[in-house]
């Protein structure tokens, strides 16, 4: 039983040990009264309407119109409390109707990006489904050597691209390279890692027929490199999709020509959803990091992230699953009993939670590294402790594998 | 080569310790017959030992030899730590005294005129109540209890049903809030805690509040018999096996109960346990003198040594508030006392009467908030000082059944101490009675004078300095007694006379003092006093220039005397300046961390530096820094679960920031009590924490009052004077009057 410090100190006083002390902690129901304040004193904790979204996948894919718009400085009071996805993902959303959003505010870039992925992962799910399960029974010819972190998430939006840079950023390789590499067509990890979002990617490497490798990038920074995705229209899309299902060794190839050694560590920041580049991917991953928020929504789909990461166990040698609440707001008793019940669901897969921090979105919007600027920000310190972690195992991991 | 013997020495002390133990030991098996026929035969001895050094004729120098003696060992006895050199002062004190008092009685009232017989005598009857006081008060608090408390051992569920009363007349809701919620947050298991408010003023937004959040809430059809009253309505419609009774101003931690009712499950004849009256606020003294945690309040001596002393005596009183008691003990009595004003320590007696226990614990397990100005204060004390003349008459702790000798003094001295309003005066007043009219109070020369009087002075002082020490410094007991004693000496003497006259007053706090000003008609008492010891100074000085010079030694002696009375008169004026209060939430000060959310996302790790009901004022580190009227969220950690305040900043410089919570939910407000003023630690750590006594220094802080006292008076005469028909306009509002006559 832990204590609170005061029982603590004032048992000292007289000698006496704050373990005999009981917490009882009673919470307690108040019938609040009508506020009769003038400004709003907690944004109120219902979910907020989600305004029917106007940006198209096609205007998300567009660099430079989203570099030019504005990242919402004022951060989003709190995270948007309940992303409204009622019926999870096996419906096709209509398509929403444009326009009707709130006069005067532009939709946040969250926003928008969760639509949009949305849409993506509704689309591309009766697509891939059948590459899906083709595939998973395909074994790899010859994968790389580097230690694979997947990072994967059944929803949009819960951060995968942040976390996944931020890893690039935090994992330290004494002998070795780390390399991030984005396969989610939003092409979003170059930016989160301060380089151009025009660099270009495996997009157009795949477009010239050029190996991958050439548009690896170094971070500015930082010793990671990345291998953006680059900017790709609906064709080129269907291309790459086309070849990763037609090409079964193709995916491995163009990593190898990375020429990755067993020092290494390669970042894969998946897209949202069964994607043509899932089972692939997953396939030849060491460490699958799967991504939820504590919100009813996410947890609805996290049967789906489970299915996906269930046939993982079978492999030899297993890949490690963890799983990360990400965006935890503290303040509020629904995010933690969120925490509790998914805690209970995922067990000892659960490899930690990363706090609500809307320092986070500053350092996107101004360009800035938070690692740097605000280091002790509560998703700082929560990221950091993730990275470790993870380091620690890879090297482990590392290690074990290294002998035979 | 000096390790062995160290070790050896070590090693010995035990063994003596141990060979002691078991002498005492064989000593207590003896036949209780013996043992009693040894004791009183010791105290027999004792007696007449004391006796004849008592009565022993000595003359000049022997009685300087013996006085010079007994300073010296007294001098000793004081750097010895422990009790036993405490019990050795006392009694090298108390042989002074006495013998100061014998030879008073004997040798010096050979009154020549009737001015000199009035004078005379007055004296000699203020002398004798101060020996009775000081012998009962050497008895009450020389050998403190310090009870600890009793830990509870037994399954949260077998805890028996509390019932806490808060009761409430005029006081804010703004202020009761916070005892409510923190009542209500004590950590005893829900079902068993029962929280109402008991409210007399019967006011709807008290009973909204309670219905917001789920505490009882009940009234009466009459205010009949004030507090006590309200308390006895109460008890008929509740049930809970005990009952916590906290002012409408008192916070409880969320310890209380698991501290305080250990003993109760202990001891089943415990009717009582008190805790101390802890106060977050300054009193009109530590607010006026400017005081505040340094040295130690009017209330400190009572709750850290007299009530930790009478705990030995089982005679602790009731004080109305932070304590609970068992129902059926209580209803045995007959509920509270309704027959006097004091109806807390009334009924302390009346339980004790009964044979139950009273205990007192003396860790300040609430916190309160102090009478606000100096008029409000004298009220408060005029009414525990009628209230305690009226049990002294109705209801004499030295006569009827129930009570151990060593209740009766306790009782009593608590009583006497009230009554010290006249002899001070006289004290005050006695050397002018030679200075100014000639009389020869004192029929004796003036170095026996001398001889006698300057070790009671010295050893009583010491002697108290060393037991008090922590909680009373030398020279401000007078201080504090001349400001009320031309105040109670009126109601007590009416008491003492017809107990049945007089009122209940509440004493209402929370307000605050906009404007600085000098309280005239509340010092008009200590002003004359202070001119009339001046006209005897400059009489003094004028005699000792130009008079007889045979009567040299004696004009000092009552010079010095004068001086003396002048300080302690000046610092009770200085008292009555009033100083303004900035805020009128008091803020306490605590260091607790918290985080600082900025509107872009930023949070900053601080420590509080103090907090108020209404905001809080904190740190912050190296190289951060925040705006004024910038608006924030302040968030303080409960577990893993976060309390957000929104907040504004109303105050920056460099590192230090205040910042002001915009209006809070009914959540957030109780969350925040119980963060801050519920925690258990917050009063318990400034408890107590006052700097010794060194009566040196406590002179001169004394003195130095006096000064600033001279002067205050001197400006505002001069303002007076200067802004005469501003100030007659002005004339502040004083002594509020009774609310409730019976």
């Amino acid at each position: 039983m832990s204590h609170a410090d005061d029982i603590g100190n004032l048992f000292t006083r007289f000698g006496a040990s704050a373990d005999s002390y009981k917490e009882i902690d009673t919470e307690f129901e108040y019938l609040e009264p009508a506020l009769t304040v003038a400004e709003p004193i907690t944004p109120a904790a219902a979910p907020e309407p989600v305004a029917p979204v106007a940006a198209t996948l096609a205007a998300l894919k567009l660099p430079p119109t989203l570099a030019s718009v504005p990242a919402p400085v004022q951060a989003p009071a709190p995270a948007p409390a309940v992303v409204a996805v009622p019926a999870p993902v096996k419906r096709i959303p209509p398509a929403p109707e444009p326009a009707a959003q709130p006069a005067g505010a532009p939709l946040s870039l969250r926003e928008q990006l969760e639509a949009a992925a949305r849409l993506r992962h509704a689309t591309a799910q009766g697509l891939n489904q059948g590459a899906l399960e083709h595939a998973m029974h395909k074994p790899a010819p010859t994968r790389p050597q580097a230690s694979i972190i997947a990072v994967v998430s059944a929803k949009g939006g819960v951060g995968k691209t942040t976390f996944a840079a931020a890893l690039a950023k935090l994992l330290e390789r004494p002998h070795g390279r780390v390399v991030a590499l984005d396969l989610d067509p939003q092409n979003s990890l170059a930016s989160q890692l301060m380089l151009p979002r025009t660099a270009p990617g495996l997009s157009q490497a795949t477009d010239s027929d050029e190996p991958w490798s050439i548009h690896c990038h170094p971070v500015p920074d930082s010793t990671a490199e990345c291998l953006p995705f680059g900017h790709a229209d609906a064709t080129q899309l269907r291309s790459l999709e086309q070849r990763l299902a037609n090409q079964p060794g193709w995916l491995l190839q163009q990593l190898a020509t990375l020429a990755l050694t067993p020092a290494d560590v390669l970042i894969i920041d998946l897209p949202t959803g069964a994607t043509p580049w899932l089972a692939p991917v997953l396939e030849m991953a060491d460490q699958v990091v799967a991504l939820t928020l504590p919100t009813p929504a996410a947890y609805r789909v996290l049967d789906e992230l489970q299915a996906w990461l269930a046939p993982l166990h079978q492999r030899s040698p297993a890949p490690r699953c963890g799983y990360l609440i990400n965006k935890v707001d503290p303040t509020r008793a629904l995010d933690l009993d969120m925490c509790q019940v998914l805690r209970q669901r995922i067990g000892r897969e659960l490899l930690g939670m990363v706090r609500l921090d809307h320092s986070l979105d500053e350092a996107q919007a101004f360009e800035f590294d938070p690692f740097v600027k605000v280091p002790d920000s509560p998703a700082c310190q929560d990221l950091r402790d993730v990275a470790h972690a993870l380091g620690a195992h890879l090297a482990h991991h590392h290690q074990q594998s290294g002998t035979p | 080569m000096t390790a062995p013997l160290d070790q050896a020495s070590a090693v010995q002390a035990p063994n003596t310790v141990a060979r002691l133990n078991v002498w005492l030991e064989r000593f207590g098996q003896w036949p209780a017959p013996v043992l009693r026929a040894l004791k009183i035969g010791a105290g027999l001895i004792g007696a007449l030992l004391l006796v004849a050094v008592v009565t022993a004729p000595l003359e000049l120098e022997r009685q300087f030899a013996f006085a010079a003696l007994c300073f010296a060992g007294l001098l000793i006895l004081r750097k010895l730590p422990g009790r036993l050199p405490v019990l050795a002062m006392v009694v090298l004190s108390l042989v002074a005294t006495l013998r100061y008092v014998y030879w008073r009685v004997t040798d010096t009232l050979g009154f020549d005129s009737w001015l000199d017989i009035v004078f005379g005598y007055g004296l000699v009857a203020a002398e004798f109540y101060a020996l009775v006081v000081l012998a009962f008060g050497y008895m009450q608090t020389a050998w403190p209890l310090q009870r600890k408390p009793k830990i509870l051992t037994q399954d949260p569920k077998d805890w028996p049903t509390v019932d806490v009363f808060i009761p409430t007349y005029n006081e804010a809701l703004s202020i009761v809030k916070l005892t409510i919620f923190a009542a209500q947050a004590i950590d005893w298991p829900r079902d068993k805690l029962r929280v109402h408010v008991l409210d007399d003023g019967r006011r709807d937004d008290f009973r909204e509040f309670c219905r917001q959040i789920g505490v009882n809430y009940i009234v009466r059809a009459d205010n009949v018999h004030a507090k006590a009253g309200n308390l006895n309505e109460a008890l008929k419609v509740t049930d809970g096996e005990y009952i916590a009774i906290f002012d409408a101003d008192h916070v409880p931690t969320r310890s209380f109960l698991q501290v305080a009712m250990g003993w109760f499950l202990k001891d089943p004849k415990l009717a009582l346990l008190q805790t101390p009256h802890f106060f977050f606020s300054p009193d009109p003294f530590e607010k006026n003198l400017d005081t505040f945690r340094s040295v130690p309040n009017e209330g400190e001596l009572f709750y850290g040594l007299v009530q930790d002393g009478n705990d030995l005596w089982n005679a602790t009183f009731f004080c109305g508030s932070c304590a609970v008691i068992r129902r059926s003990h209580l209803l045995e009595v007959g509920g509270v006392a309704i027959e006097t004003v004091t109806e807390d320590a009334h009924t302390a007696l009346k339980l004790n009467r009964k044979g139950y226990n009273t205990a007192y614990l003396a860790i300040p397990q609430a916190a309160g908030l102090a009478t606000e100005s100096l008029s409000r204060h004298i009220s408060q004390r005029i009414r525990w000082a009628r209230g305690m003349a009226q049990i002294f008459r109705t209801d004499n702790p030295f006569i009827g059944k129930g009570l151990s000798f060593g209740q009766r003094v306790c009782y009593v001295n608590a009583m006497l101490h009230f009554f010290y309003g006249l002899p001070r005066l006289v004290f005050l007043t006695a050397p002018l009675a030679y200075l100014i009219f000639g009389a020869q109070i004192f029929h004796a020369s003036a170095l026996m004078i001398t001889a006698y009087v300057l070790p009671h002075i010295f050893h009583a002082s010491l002697t108290n300095s060393r037991i008090q020490g922590r909680f009373r410094h030398s020279f401000w007991n007078e201080v504090y007694e001349s400001v009320l004693a031309w105040y109670i000496m009126r109601p007590v003497l009416v008491a003492l006379i017809n107990p049945k006259l007089g009122g209940f007053n509440v004493t209402d706090k929370g307000g605050i003092i906009d404007k600085e000003y000098f309280d005239w008609e509340l010092a008009r008492p200590y002003i004359i006093l202070l001119t009339l010891n001046l006209i005897g100074m400059v009489f003094g000085v004028v005699q000792l220039i130009w008079g007889d010079p045979a009567a040299a030694i004696t004009i000092i002696i009552n010079l010095a005397w004068t001086i003396y009375n002048v300080i302690i008169t000046s610092a009770a004026v200085a008292v009555a300046s009033e100083t303004r209060q900035v805020r009128s939430e008091p803020r306490v000060r605590a260091e607790l961390p918290i985080q600082v959310q900025t509107a872009d996302g930023t949070t900053i790790d601080c420590t509080t530096v103090d907090f108020s009901q209404k905001g809080v004022g904190f740190k912050l580190p190296e190289g951060q820094s925040l705006h004024k009227g910038q608006d924030i969220q302040v968030i303080l950690m409960r577990k893993q679960q976060a309390c957000v305040l929104p907040a504004t900043v109303v105050f920056s410089r460099g590192a230090m920031v205040g910042v002001q919570f915009k209006p809070l939910t009914l959540r957030q407000q109780s969350d925040f009590v119980r963060l801050t003023f519920s925690r258990a630690d917050t009063w318990a750590a400034t408890w107590g924490g006052s700097k010794p006594d060194t009566p040196l220094s406590a002179l001169h802080d004394v003195s130095r009052i006096g000064v600033r006292g001279i002067m205050d008076l001197a400006q505002a005469t001069l303002s007076a004077l200067r802004h005469r028909r501003y100030k007659r306009k002005q004339a502040p509002t004083h002594l509020e009057p009774s609310l409730d006559s019976q």
